[in-house]
């Protein structure tokens, strides 16, 4: 995985910035579109969004630029779905509880929104079905399905959702077609995103490793860049630190202050100062994993 | 090593300065025994860790002093936060001191001291050589977390490069003679800082007034108008 270094400034909103990665399954998307040499995975998915665009719209569409904009429409779903995938696998469940809070989903879920597809963006209830099924997949998703969290049972709930809750509504008009054809370019989506990604199964299995110990560190207030396990020290990878720290931010803040004299969890400026700690902490790990790593392969560790 | 790692409340657990046998013992322990040692991450342990200190080296980060429109500082708690530039200066880069001049810095390793164990971090003798002095608070307390603070000050005639990541202190432990007592919260005042921290001051008044102390000279701005009359700055 190449990580992209945050900025001294943005350490203390590393959590929200971890939707960077969304945004750079963006930029790999259009360059596996303007490839001379296109990826096979993404010539199936390509075939895919003409062939369910046949199947589902093109009788029903005559006009030149309406089917120009059905496939835009289809498209963009499509690249939508693809970089929360490429994102996810790259990062793990820590990109769900991101966009989570980043589209304030906890808050704003509804029977009215859940299931809504726009022009731009596939329902959120959608995503959030397809980024389940990618986590258990991965392997990433045992490990944190029985977190007391918000953003887990919110994931579960809104997974759950059967198909016909899906809607898209254009000039007031429900079009349950358009749906039909993007579930079927679904899988495709998924089968690329893997391809891309080879590395994230070995990722979920350090994370399932590690978690528990950097959980510890957190707990004492200390570093996670250095576990250690039978009297070895090891090093997490910095997807598991990214991972152990968010679970940690849904579920643990409060045992932490509570270890701190002076500290209450219900006290809000309180408990933002320590999720900004939090935050610097999992900085300092990723920086530090990093620098370990060089220095492991130049033989100096 | 473990008939080094007496019981917590056994009167006769050794004092003075922890050996590098201690030192290794206390960081093989789990972060959850209030007696270990987190120093991370520790680069090339067998030449860090000398027969009674361990190296340390200078971090990354840094807060600059900059030109405040005033004539003096005072640390008070409008000032406290106004007087450092942030600067991050990445490893394989160098930070200018000029002469006569002072950075804060911090070290790149991340610390937990032992409940029972208090801390001194002093210049490395090479470091100090070249008249970088880097610590003038050196003083650690048990249970600290943290990257250090270290309080940068180049004494000599000439500008001197900083580079990140390499040894810049040692740091020293001493064993602190300290019953256990298994429910008492930690302090949280600098805990857990990953960059270097400006101090947190209050107004003069208010820490004079504590001690019976009422009344205090300050200096205020202001202007004096037209008719002569000295209007201070709200």
């Amino acid at each position: 995985m190449v990580f992209v270094e945050v900025p001294y400034s943005q350490g203390p909103s590393f959590f929200a910035n971890l939707m960077i990665y969304h945004e750079l399954g963006h930029y790999v998307f259009e360059r596996l579109a303007d490839a001379d040499d296109r990826r096979p995975a993404f010539t199936l998915l390509v075939s895919a969004m003409d062939r369910a665009f046949g199947e589902k719209l093109g009788d029903s569409i005559k006009t030149p630029g309406t089917r120009a904009w059905a496939k835009r429409v289809l498209e963009a779903w499509t690249k939508e779905v693809f970089c929360d995938l490429f994102a996810l696998r790259n990062l793990g469940p820590a990109f769900s509880f991101a966009l989570i809070d980043f589209l304030s989903l906890l808050g704003l879920m509804g029977e009215d929104v859940e299931g809504k597809f726009d022009e731009d963006h596939p329902a959120p209830a959608l995503r959030l079905r397809e980024q389940q099924k990618c986590l258990q997949k991965g392997g990433w998703w045992t490990p944190v399905e029985n977190l007391p969290s918000g953003h887990v049972s919110l994931m579960a709930r809104l997974a759950g959702k059967t198909e016909p809750e899906y809607f898209f509504e254009f000039q007031e008009t429900v079009i349950p077609a358009f749906i039909e054809a993007f579930l079927a370019i679904v899988p495709l989506i998924h089968e690329l995103a893997v391809d891309l990604t080879p590395h994230s199964e070995a990722a979920a299995a350090d994370f399932a490793q590690h978690a528990e110990k950097i959980d510890e560190c957190l707990l004492h207030g200390v570093v996670p860049s250095s576990l250690l396990a039978e009297n070895r020290a090891s090093s997490p990878t910095p997807v598991s630190m990214i991972n152990a720290a968010y679970c940690f931010h849904l579920t643990s803040l409060p045992k932490l202050m509570d270890r701190l004299e002076g500290q209450r969890a219900d006290n809000l400026q309180q408990r933002m100062t320590w999720a900004e700690k939090l935050e610097a902490w999992t900085v300092k790990g990723v920086e530090d994993s990093q620098l370990l790593v060089k220095s492991a392969d130049s033989g100096h560790r | 090593m473990t008939n080094q790692l007496r019981d917590p409340n056994d009167k006769t657990r050794p004092c003075g300065v922890f050996a590098r046998e201690e030192i290794l013992g206390r960081m093989a322990l789990p972060v959850s025994d209030v007696r270990s040692l987190v120093i991370t991450p520790l680069f090339d342990k067998d030449k860090a860790l000398d027969s009674d200190s361990v190296d340390l080296r200078l971090g990354a980060y840094f807060l600059l002093p900059r030109a405040l429109p005033e004539a003096y500082y005072c640390p008070d708690g409008k000032t406290a936060t106004s007087l450092h530039v942030k600067v991050h200066v990445p490893l394989g880069q160098y930070l200018v001191v000029p002469a006569h001049q002072t950075v804060l810095g911090s070290t790149l390793e991340f610390i937990k001291l032992p409940y029972d164990a208090s801390g001194e971090i002093l210049t490395k003798s090479s470091v100090a050589r070249t008249f970088i002095v880097v610590e003038t608070a050196p003083w650690i307390h048990p249970e600290y977390r943290g990257c250090l603070t270290l309080e940068i000050a180049n004494v000599s005639n000439t500008p001197v490069l900083l580079y990140p990541g390499r040894p810049i202190g040692q740091l020293i432990l001493l064993h602190v003679a300290r019953a256990l007592e298994p429910n008492r919260k930690i302090d949280s005042t600098y805990f857990g800082p990953i960059h270097p921290e400006a101090p947190p001051f209050r107004n003069p008044e208010e820490d004079l007034r504590k001690i019976g102390v009422h009344r205090t000279a300050v200096i205020r701005k202001g202007i004096v108008n037209q008719q002569g009359i000295f209007e201070a700055e709200k």
